[in-house]
């Protein structure tokens, strides 16, 4: 796969289409989720904007893992706009998203136990923001852990505990919204954060300038 | 019960691994990932392969890739504040650079100021001739060791200046540094003595510094310059043509 993405990277740089479209298609859906939780409903503009940087530095990338030089882009583009929104770069947390969880959990029990990648996304976001990135660079955009560590600026070991400590927040997350067994022995992990996800995300009113 | 509970790390790792390459399988639906696991179903689903709505972007971004093709100017953003940045070292080096003139300059009073050696007596008289500079004698050396070529003291004063003239030029400057109510005062202090000496008494100063040190810049002082060059070079006064003062001199040397 990083093969394949290094030639459609070299054919881009060259001006071929098919392959920046192949580029696109290969990472905007791993983008627009990490975007998703970092700036929530914003995410599609924040990608727009990544993929117009992406465009005019293509020529300038030089190598190395592609996947982390795009999503370092987004995620800088993230940050720039949470400045603008003059809000702390926090994780979204839609309420409904533990909503939607109990009711998925539902049908899971009857249908074949899966859940939607809406509702995933949106557990994930409910980590604190430091698992909640580690989890989405390693799982859902594909980084290993030195490559995220950088994209974070942070080391790779930080990055893996980060993602442990994620993962075990989400297994007790999930066992508590199933309505198993007598299994509700949350050792010692905080609880997320829940509340005041509506607040805090700001609608839109002014438009960024931008 | 889920078995996640006691995963070590290397647990977690394999398991994110695992995730995405799940999502590379294009083909495979979500539901056969195994389930036994919450946590590797949730990260499967998270990691699952693009839904359309997510694609929606491809025609923009396509757009701006061919236009970036077109036009390939360096990202915009980034120019404004790098300009800043350089007005801004800019202001900081002018802003220094005065500084530090201005402390030299301030260095060169009060070095002459307070001096406590006496002025060593040039032997040689100063000549009659101010206004042709370097026409004398071509052999003519006058104190090497007082005057360094670089002072931008030119001697144009005709009354006996004992002291060398840098000093007294540096006394002029401070002397005029102080309010004109205090200069009387100063000229009695022994920092000044040698430019009453020099002005032939303490009513003379004003007259003489005035004499010395024009406030406007005059023609003489870069005569006495170049002259004062020549001059200080102890055997090179012949090498050294002084320039003509005079549009009318043909400097046909």
């Amino acid at each position: 796969m990083t093969a394949d993405l290094s030639a459609a990277v070299s054919a881009a740089q060259a001006g071929d289409e098919d392959a920046f479209r192949l580029l696109y298609r290969s990472l905007q859906p791993g983008l627009l989720r990490y975007l998703t939780a970092l700036v929530g409903a914003d995410a599609e503009d924040v990608a727009s904007e990544t993929w117009l940087q992406i465009s005019r530095d293509l020529p300038g990338f030089t190598g190395g893992e592609f996947r982390a030089w795009t999503v370092t882009i987004a995620r800088n583009r993230a940050m720039d706009h949470l400045r603008r929104l003059r809000r702390r770069p926090s994780l979204s947390v839609p309420v409904q998203a533990l909503v939607d969880l109990a009711s998925d959990a539902d049908t899971a029990e009857r249908a074949s136990e899966t859940i939607g990648t809406e509702t995933a996304l949106a557990l994930i976001a409910t980590l604190p923001p430091r698992e909640a990135e580690a989890v989405l660079l390693r799982a859902v955009i594909g980084l290993d852990a030195g490559s995220a560590g950088r994209v974070l600026g942070r080391r790779a070991g930080a990055v893996r505990t980060a993602a442990h400590r994620g993962l075990r927040r989400l297994a007790v997350l999930l066992e508590a919204q199933r309505p198993a067994e007598s299994s509700v022995g949350v050792e010692g992990v905080p609880p997320p954060r829940t509340g005041n996800g509506s607040t805090v995300r700001a609608p839109r009113a002014e438009p960024a300038d931008g | 019960m889920n078995p996640f509970r006691r995963a070590d790390q290397a647990d977690t790792e394999r398991l994110l691994d695992s995730a995405h390459d799940a999502r590379l399988d294009q083909g495979r639906p979500t539901s056969t990932v195994p389930t036994a696991e919450p946590v590797a179903a949730l990260l499967a689903a998270a990691a699952a392969p693009a839904r359309p709505g997510e694609l929606a972007g491809e025609e923009a971004a396509l757009t701006a890739f061919r236009a970036a093709r077109a036009d390939p100017t360096p990202v915009v953003p980034r120019r404004p504040r790098r300009r800043r940045v350089t007005t801004g070292a800019v202001a900081w080096i002018g802003a220094l650079a005065a500084t530090a003139t201005a402390g030299a300059a301030v260095a060169a009073v009060t070095r002459d100021r307070p001096d406590p050696v006496p002025p060593t007596p040039s032997r040689t008289s100063p000549e009659p001739h101010q206004g042709v500079p370097g026409s004398e004698e071509p052999g003519r050396s006058v104190a090497p060791g007082t005057l360094s070529p670089g002072a931008p003291s030119p001697v144009t004063a005709t009354p006996p200046a004992i002291p060398p003239a840098s000093q007294v030029h540096g006394l002029c400057r401070a002397w005029r540094a102080k309010k004109p109510d205090q200069r009387e005062k100063a000229l009695r202090t022994p920092a000044f003595q040698r430019l009453v000496t020099a002005a032939g008494g303490p009513a003379e100063v004003e007259a003489y510094c005035q004499r010395l040190v024009p406030e406007a810049k005059p023609t003489e002082s870069a005569k006495g310059k170049t002259s004062e060059s020549a001059k200080a070079k102890p055997s090179a006064s012949a090498k050294v043509p002084p320039s003509p003062p005079r549009p009318g001199h043909s400097a046909a040397g």
